[in-house]
């Protein structure tokens, strides 16, 4: 082979590798970053002693150091940007997050605020990028990554004055982390912003087929009862309307319908170990058949395009055709339910009790939050600490929240909102105290969003194409199990 | 003199040496980096790693999801090539019109889709596609007087189908301006001596157009190869950020699963492996087309 024939071989060497686009960046800092994690666990294991981190024994936040602090990941910051958004619905312009920056440098000129907010999609790997690249501090959601970040449990201890303004505390089920475990795991981050779920019901479609409003001891069987009731020609405006709508059919989101309604029948699948591996999933049991039951019963009511994924979830306006859903984003629908003059129209209502186990009678569980971490690598960790109490307890933070449709996770936060909310702050205080002390919808018994591999991802998958009628649902709940038994193979 | 030379020599590097240092750093480091990895037990890089050998390649070969993924990017792969073909005619058709305003204007307006943004292509596409009341189903149903409502997108049956009709409609034109190019480049004077011979159209077009444009056939099939072959982005917003290839796994391709294993399962390790696998097939293609072309025929 001549020259010009090896260097043409090199030449599509180099084009199929960059195709395939098989290398992730660089690693130059592999090495340190051992030796950083190394220093840490000796930090923390002396921090376990008793002992304050080295910053703040050396004198706490120093107030003339120029420091930058970046603030890295989805969530809050990327809803209406730095200066604002237009509501696409109502029209309304909510605040972006400039006035958080400003609110900040006023009261610590010496730390210059970096917010990076980016969306939803891939933001799992975004933030391993960012965090990998270097000098992100603060990680919106970065608890589902644990292995990226610091352990919350000391700066906690050191704060109890600031822990007693807070909601909830998850501890999400994690062996990422050093002295974590499954079974016992550390703090991995705060949420700034909780999300309780509510059923949303349109009053009028009630209204129009005569149909009374439920009670909030109603059942998932009385859910599936009215929507197939509420399904059909609406006997006012003759318009097709539709008993339920499962949010996030289009999604991975997906799961979370399971998750609500396993709660219900307390059909829990995970039993944790101290590690991934000494934990068991099991999904092929009569009351997880029953939660997949329900979902499937109900798809029979939701509108052909929701089933197929194209419309994911209900909409606050005035031409909605759906009779009731269950939503995340209580705040954010209320204000748009109020901005468009229907607060009457659209009422919430706690999810369908629990049926089984230990909570039952309560509403069905769901709490999800956004949260913040400190980056296990930043230089910053004692200003990182100081930025999420300030999001927690500044005016100015709580009110940037509070308009952009989040539940502020402090009693201060609650506060504030109960004067925006009026009557409905009776509902929210009703949930968010029937909700058990340490739950959350990321790691439980029902589902788990870290630990597992990509089990969302598959279920999820299996949910949709059950409610499709492509497979049963005794296939729907063997191919889940499969493909968790394939993840555990892979542990071996 | 000798100093001069290599002076000169030293200058001449100088120009080349920032791409060079770029390239040894942006692409061969990060690809030594995934030959290496693809041997280690990396849950997230930067935060410790152990040797496995090639057991992360004996996990992958044992996974059906992995042998089901592998399977699902040569069919979609070999799918996407149906636009050399549809390429092919429409630049027969296009060249036809003879050149001029009309021919700029098909040219232009065939390779429009090209620049649109892939995540647009997509969520438009899949309003096109649904299967209750989606334009294509309209479409479908108005032809054949029949109702159809096919899922093109939800249904494992039809979603390597509808995936395809989204590739073609993206890349259509792309295919199209390099079969016109080609076809531009054949000399009329074949054609007119053909002509004189009594060929007609059919054998004009077999014989002549097709033998002179077998170049611009491997190009395509090369290229086409290659990025089917590493197709990620519209699939994996097809299945709502998912990467287990909604709907069923139908749609999960290799680069899929490489993410999969990247960002949702955090293991670099066997994702690198995946990496090279994926690698492995890419260079076997390549050097199959290359082949094609006679680039390893002796000289003479």
């Amino acid at each position: 082979m001549n020259g010009k024939k090896l260097s043409a071989l090199l030449c599509a060497a180099v084009l199929v590798f960059s195709a395939a686009g098989c290398g992730k960046g660089g690693n130059e800092a592999l090495p340190e970053s051992s030796q950083i994690a190394d220093e840490e666990e000796s930090q923390v294991e002396n921090m376990q002693d008793g002992e304050l981190p080295i910053q703040e024994a050396e004198g706490g936040l120093d107030e003339e150091t120029p420091v930058t602090l970046t603030v890295y990941g989805p969530s809050i910051f990327s809803s209406s940007g730095e200066t604002g958004a237009v509501n696409p619905v109502t029209g309304n312009i909510t605040q972006g997050y400039q006035v958080v920056v400003e609110r900040w440098e006023e009261l610590h000129p010496n730390v210059t605020l970096n917010i990076e907010g980016i969306g939803w999609s891939d933001w799992r790997a975004a933030i391993q990028a960012a965090v990998l690249g270097g000098g992100v501090d603060i990680i919106c959601h970065g608890g589902l990554l644990p292995v990226l970040c610091e352990p919350l449990d000391s700066y906690i201890e050191k704060d109890p004055d600031f822990l007693e303004l807070l909601y909830s505390i998850p501890r999400y089920n994690t062996d990422e982390m050093e002295g974590s475990t499954l079974d016992n795991p550390r703090i991995t981050s705060i949420p700034n912003i909780v999300n309780p779920g509510f059923m949303i019901l349109d009053k009028k479609i009630f209204d129009d087929y005569g149909v009374p409003l439920p009670d909030a001891d109603w059942t998932w069987s009385d859910v599936v009862s009215l929507a197939g009731q509420l399904t059909g020609t609406d006997p006012v405006t003759g318009e097709n309307t539709y008993g339920f709508l499962l949010p996030n059919t289009g999604g991975t989101g997906m799961i979370k319908n399971h998750l609500i309604i396993a709660s219900a029948y307390d059909a829990g699948i995970i039993s944790y170990g101290s590690t991934a591996k000494e934990s068991t999933v099991n999904f092929q049991t009569e009351s997880v058949t029953k939660v997949y039951r329900t979902i499937n019963d109900l798809a029979q009511y939701c509108s052909p395009d929701n089933v197929e994924g194209v419309e994911g979830n209900l909409v606050i306006r005035s031409e909605n055709n759906v009779a009731m859903s269950w939503t995340e984003n209580f705040l954010r629908d209320l204000q748009t339910a109020k901005e468009l003059g229907e607060e009457e129209r659209f009422v919430f209502l706690p999810l369908p009790v629990i049926e089984e186990g230990q909570f039952k009678g309560c509403p069905s569980l769901y709490l999800g939050d956004n949260n913040f971490a400190i980056s296990k690598d930043s230089e910053n960790k004692e200003w990182a600490w100081e930025f999420i109490k300030f999001m927690l307890t500044d005016d100015v933070a709580i009110a940037y929240m509070i308009d952009n449709g989040g539940i502020v996770n402090t009693v201060q936060g609650m506060e504030i909102l109960k004067q925006q909310i009026g009557e409905n702050d009776a509902l929210l205080q009703q949930v968010l105290e029937q909700l058990p002390s340490d739950y959350n919808s990321t790691t439980n018994t029902y589902y788990d969003n870290v630990n597992f591999g990509a089990m969302g991802s598959y279920l999820s998958s299996e949910l949709r194409e059950m409610i499709k009628g492509s497979i049963s649902v005794e296939q729907a709940v063997d191919n889940t199990q499969k493909a968790v038994d394939e993840y555990f193979a892979t542990l071996e | 003199m000798k100093k001069r030379r290599w002076k000169k020599t030293l200058e001449w590097y100088s120009f080349i040496a920032v791409s060079l240092l770029t390239v040894l750093i942006l692409v061969y480091y990060p690809m030594l980096t995934t030959i290496r990895y693809s041997m280690f037990d990396v849950s997230v890089m930067g935060y410790g790693e152990h040797f496995t050998g090639l057991k992360n390649y004996q996990l992958l070969i044992g996974q059906s999801s992995f042998i089901k993924a592998l399977g699902n990017t040569f069919i979609i792969a070999a799918l996407g090539l149906c636009t050399i073909p549809a390429g092919f005619l429409l630049a027969v058709l296009i060249n036809g019109i003879g050149k001029g305003k009309l021919q700029g204007f098909f040219r232009v307006g065939f390779y429009l889709p090209n620049i649109i943004t892939g995540v647009s292509v997509v969520m438009i596409l899949q309003v096109v596609f649904k299967a209750n009341d989606g334009l294509f189903n309209n479409f479908l149903s108005f032809l054949l007087h029949q109702d159809i409502s096919i899922g093109w997108l939800s249904d494992a049956a039809y979603a390597k189908a509808g995936a395809t009709l989204i590739y073609l409609w993206s890349n259509l034109g792309y295919s199209m301006l390099i079969n016109l190019a080609s076809l531009q480049g054949i000399p009329e004077e074949i054609y007119d001596a053909a002509s004189i011979d009594g060929a007609g159209a059919l054998a004009r077009c077999l014989y002549i157009t097709i033998p002179n444009m077998r170049s611009c056939f491997v190009f395509l099939f090369t290229t086409g190869m290659i990025s089917g072959l590493a197709r990620f982005t519209d699939l994996f917003i097809l299945g709502g950020n998912n990467a287990s290839g909604v709907p069923a796994g139908s749609l999960q391709t290799i680069m899929m699963y490489i993410y999969q294993y990247s960002f949702e399962k955090l293991e670099y390790g066997i994702s690198s492996a995946g990496a090279m696998v994926l690698f492995g097939v890419t260079f076997i293609f390549t050097m199959i087309s290359t082949a094609l072309t006679g680039f390893f025929k002796d000289e003479k």
